[in-house]
């Protein structure tokens, strides 16, 4: 979808599995965003005044996750005072970890469990300034396998966002429709009470009207990835959920994938 | 019968059916940008838009009452013309960017993935883009603002009456996709586009850069209409920025920029410069005449006929009774209103009403029927006419208040016939020079302002007015800046600037910077103030007004609003 439909992933995964998928879709030419400025840098680059200028390769988002950043203890090494992210560090033949930097094997992953303030201080400034570069481009937020239960910040920004642009939020996950079982759904209960969950009665107004809802759907991740892809390919009138398909007024999707 | 290819063109653009636009824009210099007004004559056929688009836009006069204040004939300055030159400024800025191949591929988005796609789709939306207006537009939104009927999730009544006027016009989109069957859209699927580009949001940045955001086609043509406006009207201002040359400064603006693989439109050192410049003449035009007080004056008048009209229309059910309202307008909005909080605490399961919706929803409608009492000569110089005489002829307002109400109406009148000047009326009129307070304080003086006007209701206005943003975006959004727990207020990113303060940037330097209300911080802060003045109609110079002038500004500084009165004035 990234490649194809131009959709934006936000990742909440410490490893760099979806930017590996992504680069050897897209022949190796993939990169991971892991702050604002490099965001913020990605979005802005023109090619106006450069001669040899190339379409920049398909990014993902990365918000930081819960094992994430590495650091190295080596007294005085340049790094042992900046957090790099583990998905630019490439696995030498003993798996180990080196220090790209003083190759000693001193290299450390950093912990930052949900909660810690400098975790949610570094992710406030990556969602927002995403928020403010493709907010007014999507007609709909899907939640892929989220839990949902550590992240209280993160559904936060999600229910304010979809509130803001009255879109709906999606959450796919199998047990989506225990209402007990899904802090998603809790949360959105508790705190935004004015996002209604979706449901027969709230059928009819959804295909008219563009509106807020919750909507849970019990299934995995893949097997809606997949039925998202045939309807998008099909070009078809009505999904089996009964929703419009997508709007063409407003293109591409925020995916939200992340860890269960 | 549907509006001909040649109707599209606008000789400001074009001088002839032949002779093509030159831009000298292209990198290459040798080889500039030719723009063929045939092409836009043969897309303007191929919409099929009904004649009734034109004859509506025609009515409605671009400045509204202001017109009739300069005492000029409306028709010649028509949303019509307006709405055919925003859309030939589209057309020519879509050509700039697509002939010399500055639109990214990844920018290109279905079903608009071809630049021959999107022609038709910005000329349509372009000519359209006034016809959610209703009669005296913005005035109207400032009575409603005013009185706190404006819904908090309303995005002005365009928003409100826009889908609804589209889904009219289906035999235009019908007309539409049988002339671009390639598109493989529906009809509909052309009108939620259309609707959503006016609305501004759409989800492709740059095209809607085009359309509606700060330096749109739009804004780009209304500031060259107008200035061409104000060179003829009785009116001591005139433009700076000679939009009369319009290639010139198009060419300025259209020279560096590109759309790029996000789908943002770069502003690059020239084309930023040029886009300053209409910020700065847009405001200067907003300081000296839109809302400057000597239109106020009168503007203010007109305002308190339309507010009255339409409380007493929409709450008081006598006035209502005694209306020539046709039955089906009476019956909804008095529906609407009755009991309705008793039908809220009765329907508890059932989405509550609310109050504000549904009298912000009553004086929509109003506002359309009441467009039957148009004048010939001056569509709201008609409707304000029925408004003063149905608030005379009713029973249950105070006579010193219908005085008052007449004082006002003789001194409009007179200005539109020709009686007496617009000066001469603001001498008249204007009590003492006007006070500046912060706009951040606007609310707030509008607030503490509130129980004086109810007051002195009889015997003055109290105008407050605002000026507006320099970046007019269709919406602004919640921010939040690291750690910060309080929400701004600010555009979405779609537009790249260069970096540094404004009067860096120069030819030649890059956009590296998203544009926000931040970065043209320095010219917003010249115009950050609201100006309130105060109206005695034909009574400044009594004691008593220059009183009531006093109350206010006392009421303004005990409230700790921060309160300067003009200098110099009058100019």
């Amino acid at each position: 979808m990234v490649l194809k439909y131009g959709a934006y992933v936000v990742s909440l995964n410490f490893d760099g599995l979806t930017t590996k998928a992504l680069q050897q879709q897209a022949e190796g030419r993939a990169i991971s965003l892991h702050t604002a400025e490099e965001i913020l840098n990605y979005f802005c680059a023109t090619r106006f005044f450069h001669a040899e200028f190339q379409e920049p390769p398909p990014a993902v988002i990365k918000v930081r996750g819960d094992v994430f950043y590495a650091r190295c203890t080596q007294v005085g090494c340049p790094w042992s005072t900046v957090e790099y992210p583990i998905d630019r560090l490439a696995l030498e033949g003993t798996q180990q970890l080196r220090c790209p930097h003083c190759s000693a094997d001193t290299l450390r992953l950093r912990f930052s469990f949900p909660g810690y303030r400098a975790k949610e201080e570094a992710a406030y400034p990556t969602l927002w300034i995403t928020r403010r570069f493709i907010a007014s481009r999507i007609s709909c937020i899907i939640i892929l396998g989220l839990s949902g239960r550590w992240d209280r910040y993160l559904l936060d920004f999600i229910f304010d966002l979809a509130l803001e642009r009255r879109i709906p939020v999606v959450d796919v996950k199998p047990d989506a429709q225990e209402k007990e079982k899904n802090p998603i759904d809790n949360f959105r209960a508790t705190y935004y009470p004015s996002i209604v969950r979706y449901n027969d009665a709230s059928k009819s107004s959804i295909t008219h009207k563009q509106e807020c809802y919750y909507i849970p759907i019990a299934t995995s991740a893949d097997d809606f990835a997949s039925a998202l892809r045939q309807e998008l390919l099909s070009n078809s009138k009505e999904t089996r959920n009964g929703l419009r398909r997508q709007s063409p007024s407003q293109p591409p999707l925020l995916v939200l994938e992340g860890i269960q | 019968m549907w509006i001909r290819g040649l109707n599209f063109r606008s000789k400001e653009y074009f001088r002839s059916a032949t002779e093509p636009l030159k831009l000298d824009i292209q990198r290459n210099q040798s080889n500039p940008i030719t723009v063929s007004p045939r092409y836009l004559e043969e897309v303007g056929e191929s919409l099929g838009l009904l004649n009734k688009v034109q004859s509506y836009l025609q009515e409605v006069s671009q400045l509204g009452l202001q017109e009739a204040w300069l005492g000029l004939p409306p028709h010649g300055h028509n949303r019509w013309d307006h709405s055919v030159g925003a859309a030939n400024v589209g057309f020519i800025w879509l050509s700039a960017l697509d002939q010399d191949k500055r639109i990214a591929r990844g920018a290109l988005r279905p079903p608009l993935d071809t630049p021959e796609k999107i022609y038709p789709v910005v000329v349509l939306s372009l000519i359209l883009h006034d016809y959610g207006h209703v009669p005296f537009s913005h005035l109207f939104e400032q009575v409603l603002e005013s009185i706190n009927w404006l819904p908090p999730t309303a995005d002005g009544s365009e928003a409100a009456i826009l889908p609804e006027r589209l889904n009219k016009l289906s035999k235009s989109f019908q007309n539409f996709v049988a002339a671009y069957r390639e598109y493989q859209v529906e009809s509909d699927d052309v009108r939620k586009i259309v609707s959503s580009l006016i609305l501004g949001n759409y989800g492709m940045p740059w095209l809607q850069a085009i359309v509606n955001s700060p330096v749109d086609a739009d804004k780009i043509d209304y500031i060259r209409y107008d200035s061409q406006f104000l060179s003829n009207a009785p009116f001591g201002i005139r433009a700076r920025l000679l939009l009369d040359k319009v290639d010139q400064w198009l060419s300025d603006f259209l020279s560096e920029q590109e759309v790029n693989h996000a789908g943002l439109l770069a502003l690059h050192g020239r084309s930023a410069r040029a886009a300053l410049e209409l910020w700065e003449e847009r405001m200067y035009l907003y300081d000296r005449f839109y809302r400057a007080p000597e239109l106020r004056v009168p503007d203010r008048m007109a305002f308190e006929i339309v507010q009255q009209y339409l409380i007493r229309c929409t709450m008081s059910k006598p006035f209502l009774g005694k209306q020539a309202s046709p039955p089906d307008v009476k019956s909804r909005v008095t529906y609407k209103l009755r009991g309705f909080t008793d039908r809220v605490a009765r329907q508890r399961d059932q989405k509550p009403v609310d109050p504000v919706e549904a009298k912000y929803r009553s004086t929509l409608e109003v506002m359309l029927w009441a467009r039957k009492y148009g004048g010939t000569s001056h569509l709201e110089f008609g409707i304000l006419k029925m408004m003063k005489e149905q608030l005379l002829q009713h029973a249950n307002i105070d006579e010193s208040f219908k005085n008052f109400l007449e004082e006002c109406w003789s001194c409009l009148s007179s200005l539109a016939e020709g009686g007496v000047e617009l000066r001469q009326l603001m001498n008249n009129s204007l009590v003492r020079q006007p006070l500046l307070v912060p706009r951040e304080q606007f609310d707030k003086a509008r607030e503490v302002l509130r129980p004086i006007q109810h007051a002195y209701c009889a015997e003055a206005l109290i105008d407050i007015a605002k000026m507006p943003r320099v970046l007019a975006a269709p919406k602004r959004y919640s921010v939040r800046s690291l750690g910060g727990e309080d929400k701004n207020q600010d555009i979405d990113y779609q537009i790249l600037v260069p970096s540094g303060p404004l009067n860096s940037w120069q030819p030649g330097k890059r956009a590296s910077q998203p544009l926000s209300d931040e970065v043209v911080s320095d010219l917003e802060k010249k115009y950050s103030y609201c100006r309130i003045i105060v109206i005695c109609p034909n009574a400044a110079n009594t004691a008593r007004a220059v009183y009531i002038w006093d109350r206010v500004r006392s009421v303004l500084i005990e409230s700790g609003i921060s309160v300067h009165a003009m200098e110099h004035w009058p100019p």
